[in-house]
């Protein structure tokens, strides 16, 4: 903790940089800052909204002077605790919205701070697409990179790592570099690779440039109600051995009626820049043995892919408490196997929860709900999912990033290396101390 | 129905845009709602909400931030920790039975259909029409007139919106419920109709759950007159419009398609981006004027370009506040509704009347 008079300088200091509006050290202000959709909350000491580059790095600079931890955020809508702020400054990236499309050269340039659900609908217009999408629509540029998050499509298409072309920074000795080639191939250490999941630990990153792809002519997709989540494996693993579909999710019976469908659901999602008229006549074929097949092309398509965004929310309706997602990926025939033993231990501890999986990439979601101070009971209980996860030789956070939530289960060497580079980059910790077990 | 702190919202809010902080967007003052901090930001969270409603529209759960916000906004009121303001248009509403602080008098064209006889409708203009904006009461009585409407006009009490929004207490509104009951009683009428959709939905909806509402129905003008105005044979406007949603009347009452009716009989309609249901504010919602007007300056230019984009001459609105308040935004000529169609209807007579002379 700084001393008050210390204190008081150095927001004085950070208000001559940024302006008085744009600083603000209200209690109030602090407190609607120091949260995201975790169960977890900290203590925001200010909030600063940098317009520019040179006022993050003028920032970053007082800084290190003073040792203040400092936070950057886009929209708080994380649910791994990455963004929230312990006793540091939180840097609001909001005005970096600005983004410009490519769309002869299929690419991207976004600030940190834009807003994906906007940047995609842009990109729609212009019949381009950035195939990797986060689970949740209201998600900022900067803490999609900085997570690293993917949601579907990931087995076609992989995850944003793989568009991320290069990356404006500001490091924590408030230095501004640009990083990656910016186009599509690199030689050598490709060091803005580094900052893609560093939440925010190794700088700021202010800017982002992304490969785009044309977008699909022919979208559908296809929902098979199937009698359990085995069945629904089953009928994936025999799908992906015949084809590559843009995704497919499972729904059990809680998260379907959240979107008014009903019982548990195979929904593949199809995609081609000619049509896909074969491949759904394939999967109608294979999928007819396994229960009610129906296809679903143009609006109604989109419509429950626009409200799969919002699913934990929409559960609510359902269950009492405070919903927290889990994002275990897991060898895709070991899923109905270690949903059950999760499914155990939820029940055994009275958990109400529902279950929503992406069965392409193997990544499971128990959707679980809690009473809002219970953070100590959820942390007992993900030490139980978290060893099962293990125990299959399967990964504890397949999507979501890793933030307070996830650090202590972190592999022992990785972070080992990750402590070295962090001292190397950022000696003093300022940048988003605490998390990722840095 | 708990926030889990989502984020559909923020975007969506017109204080969130045009503040650009978490404080002053819908999930920021969920945030805030189970406390009380002693600064501006806290008060300025909690008083700049529009109650517009948006925010409730875009939440998958349809949480009504706006009545938890008028809710808390009860309880900083009896803390004293409200606007100065807030409280000054209370004791208005009390003292001078309007909200602009000082004793009027009533127009002697409201004064002449005074309910001292049996009437089918009870016309209730709200206070802006009655004493800011008088020819917008005058246009619908003039309305009213031509289709010959059997009509009384009340308006002796304000209908309490303004001071139920930023929190006040039930009582403020209760002279006005007790009058209309006295006046429909006396008057036999089957229907209160008003033009302004903040009494509007006070009458309809806050008189329900306050004092269990009035004997009879409860209309927007706009309702009452779209299987009527055919009768008037009106002329179109060559001028293009386009219809700015009251917060109140939209998404507060769901009435969208009967002044889009109505509109549609007198000239040619195109819509906003955000219309209907999706319509922004235009910046004097929820009492945010009395304290907040920088930020609600912002939100109505933000408004008033939005319909500049449209191509449209003219912004046609069907509440006496956004009227005003739009206006005064100088950047798009406004009218509201029935003034519209009043004009309309004086042109028609005129061309009648100057047919009948070259005949």
């Amino acid at each position: 903790m700084v001393r008050f008079d210390t204190f008081k300088t150095i927001i004085h200091e950070i208000s001559a940089i940024v302006g008085e509006e744009d600083l603000s050290i209200h209690d109030s202000v602090c407190h609607t800052y120091s949260f995201d959709t975790s169960l977890y909350s900290g203590k925001a000491i200010g909030v600063a909204r940098p317009e520019s580059v040179e006022e993050i790095c003028d920032i970053l600079k007082i800084a290190n002077k003073y040792r203040i931890p400092i936070i950057p955020r886009g929209f708080g809508t994380g649910n791994r605790g990455g963004a929230i702020p312990y006793n540091a400054l939180v840097l609001d990236m909001l005005k970096f919205n600005s983004f410009s499309i490519d769309s002869k050269n299929l690419k991207l340039e976004a600030g940190a701070g834009a807003l994906f659900s906007n940047i995609r609908k842009s990109l729609n217009s212009k019949n381009v697409f950035l195939p990797p999408e986060p689970d949740f629509d209201v998600c900022s540029i900067g803490g999609f990179v900085a997570t690293a998050k993917s949601g579907r499509r990931t087995i076609k298409y992989g995850n944003i790592k793989d568009y991320v072309l290069g990356l404006d920074v500001v490091l924590p000795n408030g230095k501004f570099v640009e990083l990656g080639s910016k186009n599509f191939k690199h030689s050598g250490f490709d060091v803005k690779d580094l900052f893609v999941g560093s939440e925010g630990s190794l700088g700021v990153i202010t800017k982002a440039y992304f490969k785009i792809l044309p977008k699909p002519n022919d979208f559908a997709v296809i929902m098979v109600n199937v009698e359990n989540l085995k069945m629904g494996v089953e009928l994936s693993i025999e799908i992906l051995n015949e084809m590559l579909p843009t995704s497919i999710d499972y729904l059990d019976e809680f998260c379907s009626k959240a979107l008014n469908m009903k019982g548990k659901l195979i929904a593949i999602e199809l995609d081609s820049y000619t049509n896909v008229d074969r491949e759904v006549e394939k999967i109608e074929e294979l999928a007819k043995d396994y229960g009610n097949v129906e296809v679903h092309k143009g609006k109604k398509a989109e419509k429950f892919y626009v409200s799969l965004k919002s699913l934990n929310v929409r559960l609510k309706n359902f269950f009492k408490g405070f919903p927290v997602v889990e994002d275990f990926e897991l060898p895709i025939v070991t899923i109905p196997f270690v949903c059950e033993e999760i499914k155990e231990v939820l029940e055994k501890n009275e958990i109400k929860h529902a279950f929503y999986c992406h069965l392409d990439s193997g990544v499971i979601h128990p959707i679980m709900f809690f009473e809002k101070e219970s953070v100590r009971k959820y942390e007992m209980l993900l030490n139980d999912l978290c060893s099962i996860v293990k125990q299959h030789r399967g990964y504890i956070a397949g999507e979501y990033g890793i933030g307070i939530v996830k650090s202590k289960f972190l592999d022992i060497n990785s972070l080992e290396i990750m402590k070295h580079i962090k001292k190397l980059l950022d000696p003093n910790n300022i940048m988003n101390p605490g998390k990722m077990g840095l | 129905m708990e926030c889990v702190r989502c984020g559909i919202c923020v975007e969506g809010c017109p204080v969130f845009m045009v503040t650009k902080w978490e404080t002053f967007s819908p999930r920021g003052r969920m945030i805030l709602l189970e406390k009380i901090f002693d600064d501006d930001s806290f008060k300025k969270s909690i008083f700049t909400c529009l109650t517009c409603g948006r925010c409730s529209i875009l939440c998958p759960i349809g949480i009504e931030v706006y009545d938890r916000m008028e809710k808390k906004r009860k309880k900083l009121r009896k803390l004293n920790l409200a606007p100065p303001r807030y409280y000054f248009i209370s004791n208005s509403i009390r003292k001078f039975k309007n909200p602009f602080g000082k004793e009027f008098k009533k127009p002697d064209f409201i004064l002449k259909y005074s309910p001292t006889k049996k009437a089918d409708v009870i016309y209730y203009p709200g206070c802006t029409s009655v004493y800011r904006e008088i020819t917008l009461s005058k246009s619908v009585i003039d309305v009213l007139e031509r289709l010959k409407i059997d009509f009384v006009v009340e308006h002796e009490y304000c209908c309490g919106s303004t001071a139920l929004r930023t929190g006040d207490d039930a009582e403020v509104a209760e002279p006005n419920f007790k009058k209309l009951q006295y006046v429909i009683e006396k008057t036999g009428a089957k229907t209160v109709i008003t033009s302004c959709p903040g009494c509007y939905k006070t009458i309809k909806s806050s008189y329900d759950k306050l004092f269990g509402g009035l004997s009879c129905d409860v209309m927007h003008v706009s309702q009452f007159l779209v299987d009527k105005i055919d009768e008037l044979k009106l002329k179109k406007t060559d001028k293009i419009v386009t219809y700015h949603d009251p917060c109140h009347l939209g998404r507060g009452m769901n009435v969208y398609h009967e002044p889009r009716a109505l509109i549609n009989k007198i000239a040619d309609l195109v819509e906003m981006k955000n219309t209907m249901k999706n319509s922004l504010c235009c910046g004097g919602g929820g009492g945010i004027r009395i304290a907040y007007k920088e930020i609600s300056n912002e939100i109505r230019r933000k408004r008033a370009k939005e319909a500049l984009k449209t191509g449209a001459d003219m912004l046609v609105t069907s509440c006496p506040y956004c009227y005003l308040n739009l206006k005064r935004a100088n950047m798009i000529e406004v009218k509201d509704l029935f003034q519209l169609i009043s004009e309309m209807m004086s042109e028609a007579i005129r061309d009648n009347n100057h047919i009948k002379i070259k005949e």
